[in-house]
């Protein structure tokens, strides 16, 4: 299974690919919005990890896009932010996310997460 | 005295009117006005009467002027919406009214008529007031009026018995006067005299009230800074929060990982070496993100702290130019991945004695700053310039800018201006921080360029940091 991870912390970046790639996942990352977008396009992964904060597009405009762009694809999208807040949840889902996490989140809590999406 | 006088006609034309009758008080002086507005002009119509007893048009004009002046007093007092006054006024009124009257029909005065009302009144009067000197003062006037009929119609004031009219007029006209008179007077002697204890109250509620204005304004102003302090809390906890969330997920997660790998190992009871090089990755993770609270802890602490004494300067020597082009060499990546430039623009290496770590940390806040409200592949440009002993460095960029009420506030810690943008993040912590440092090196950081979306900040610093004995050469001595 492919996994895309944008995130414009690169620890972040460094923490989740490890870990998935770990996990068996094919994982490929992008540090900002744009970039995540031209990789999805490129890559086409079966799951999308996406940061909330980011320099250039937020992740809910990122997932909207995508949403919008390629009605009939697949790919499920993770939301995984270091906001907090009681609206993200449901902007989230109204942005065409599949899922909303928190961070931090315990690295097995993630993967459960990944594997049932 | 101009302000007096639209007072005393506000209150002329208005006093009746506006009296409203929410209250009894109002209703009453209401009604005294009405009638002392109809009253005297009630008397018109017997002009034609007037004249064919020879009693001249001009002669009852002044009469009627005078009783008018009389009412004007009434009005002017009435303002203080009293009721005694108002029924006080209504018995003068009321007086006056058939006294006229009297007059002008040729009729001698009907001294138990007066008396009927002087009695009616003083009940009236009695009843409600227990102030005995008011009454006494009421009663004067309802005896002078038929005594001075009684005197001018018998014989005993030696008058020549012309039975003209003129005598007749003269008499009308005195009488007015002296009737008005005796009301001035004792409105005069009711106002200073024994009002001045209901004035006082008066006043005392108008200030109050005014002071219960002023108050209500300062509560809802502290109200309304209170709500913009709690935005401004709020928004600080949000950034916080995420601060603190980035590097915590890193410090789990790192720690999972290595824990994670550790345990395979051992389950696997093998022989086979823990990577130690993985370990060491992990371990380095978690090092940076600790440092990443450690530091925003610092930010923090060093804010919340009361006075200066975190900001004690060591000064050193050290050039300019090296510093700024490490701390620019370390922010390019941030700056890169936002295709911005950093540009430090003639910049001759100046060689400064202050506080290389103050001056480093505010630069970079500044640059920090920058960056985070930068346009898109615009341009960083970082001035040095020398004066005497002074350096002055200005930081420009192209970005959102600051709103003009935000230009002062931007330095208070927490504060974030309100062009930025949620997504951008930061603590709101930078600015104030950086006035702190460069405060203790006796410098100052200020917002110079605030037009369309240029943004230009200022530092100033001494190129030689006074240490404190120099500063205060007395104290040493």
């Amino acid at each position: 299974m492919k996994i895309l991870l944008v995130d414009d912390e690169e620890m972040m970046i460094e923490l989740f690919s490890e870990l998935l790639s770990e996990e068996g996942y094919e994982v490929e990352t992008a540090l900002n919005g744009n970039q995540g977008i031209e990789k999805y396009k490129s890559f086409a992964p079966d799951l999308l990890v996406l940061d909330l904060m980011m320099p250039d597009l937020t992740g809910f405009e990122v997932c909207s896009y995508i949403r919008e762009q390629e009605k009939d694809s697949s790919t499920k999208i993770l939301l995984l932010t270091g906001m907090g807040g009681n609206d993200i949840e449901e902007k989230g889902l109204k942005a065409g996310a599949n899922g909303v996490l928190f961070k931090p989140i315990p690295i097995d809590k993630l993967i459960t997460k990944i594997s049932q999406v | 005295m101009s302000n007096f006088f639209k007072n005393f006609i506000k209150k002329l034309v208005f006093t009746g009117v506006e009296g409203s009758f929410k209250t009894s008080e109002n209703r009453g002086t209401l009604a005294t006005n009405l009638i002392i507005i109809w009253g005297y002009f009630a008397l018109i119509p017997l002009i034609p009467f007037l004249e064919a007893n020879n009693i001249s048009f001009t002669t009852y004009g002044i009469a009627m002027l005078s009783s008018a002046c009389s009412s004007a007093f009434v009005f002017y007092f009435n303002s203080k919406k009293k009721y005694n006054i108002a029924r006080f006024q209504t018995f003068i009124v009321i007086c006056i009214l058939g006294w006229n009257a009297a007059f002008v029909f040729g009729k001698s005065f009907n001294g138990i008529y007066y008396f009927f009302i002087a009695l009616v009144y003083s009940f009236l009067l009695m009843s409600k007031l227990p102030r005995f000197f008011r009454i006494l003062s009421y009663l004067i006037v309802f005896v002078s009026m038929p005594l001075v009929d009684y005197l001018s119609h018998s014989n005993l004031i030696p008058v020549t018995k012309l039975h003209s009219s003129d005598f007749s007029v003269m008499l009308l006209v005195i009488d007015t006067l002296f009737v008005n008179a005796i009301i001035a007077t004792l409105l005069f002697v009711e106002k200073y005299y024994f009002d001045s204890q209901e004035d006082t109250l008066i006043n005392m509620n108008e200030n109050l009230e005014k002071l219960v204005e002023k108050r209500t304004a300062l509560l809802l102003k502290s109200k309304l800074d209170n709500l913009k302090s709690d935005q401004i809390k709020a928004q600080f906890l949000a950034n916080i929060s995420h601060e603190v969330r980035i590097p915590v997920q890193g410090v789990m997660g790192f720690t999972d990982l290595a824990v994670q790998r550790i345990g395979k190992v051992r389950k696997k009871d093998s022989v086979e070496a823990i990577d130690i090089e993985k370990i060491s990755y992990h371990l380095d993770g978690i090092k940076k993100s600790s440092d990443r609270l450690m530091s925003l802890l610092e930010k923090l602490f060093l804010l919340t702290r009361e006075g200066n004494e975190a900001f004690t300067p060591a000064a050193s020597e050290f050039g300019l130019s090296t510093v700024l082009d490490e701390i620019i060499e370390n922010l390019d990546l941030k700056a890169n991945d936002l295709n911005l430039n950093l540009n430090s623009l003639d910049t001759e290496n100046i060689e400064c004695y202050t506080d290389e770590t103050f001056l480093r940390q505010s630069l970079r806040c500044l640059l920090e700053n920058a960056i985070q409200y930068s346009d898109k592949g615009s341009d960083i440009n970082v001035r040095v310039k020398q004066d005497l002993d002074i350096v002055t460095m200005f930081i420009e960029n192209t970005g959102v800018g600051v709103d003009e009420s935000d230009m002062e506030e931007i330095f208070n810690p927490f504060f974030q201006g309100s062009r930025t943008d949620k997504s951008v993040g930061g603590t709101g912590l930078g600015l104030s921080l950086c006035r702190k440092y460069i405060e203790s090196i006796n410098g100052e950081v200020s917002l110079t360029d605030n037009s369309r979306n240029r943004t230009q900040f200022t530092l100033k610093f001494p190129v030689k940091l006074k240490s404190q004995s120099e500063e205060h050469p007395g104290l040493s001595l």
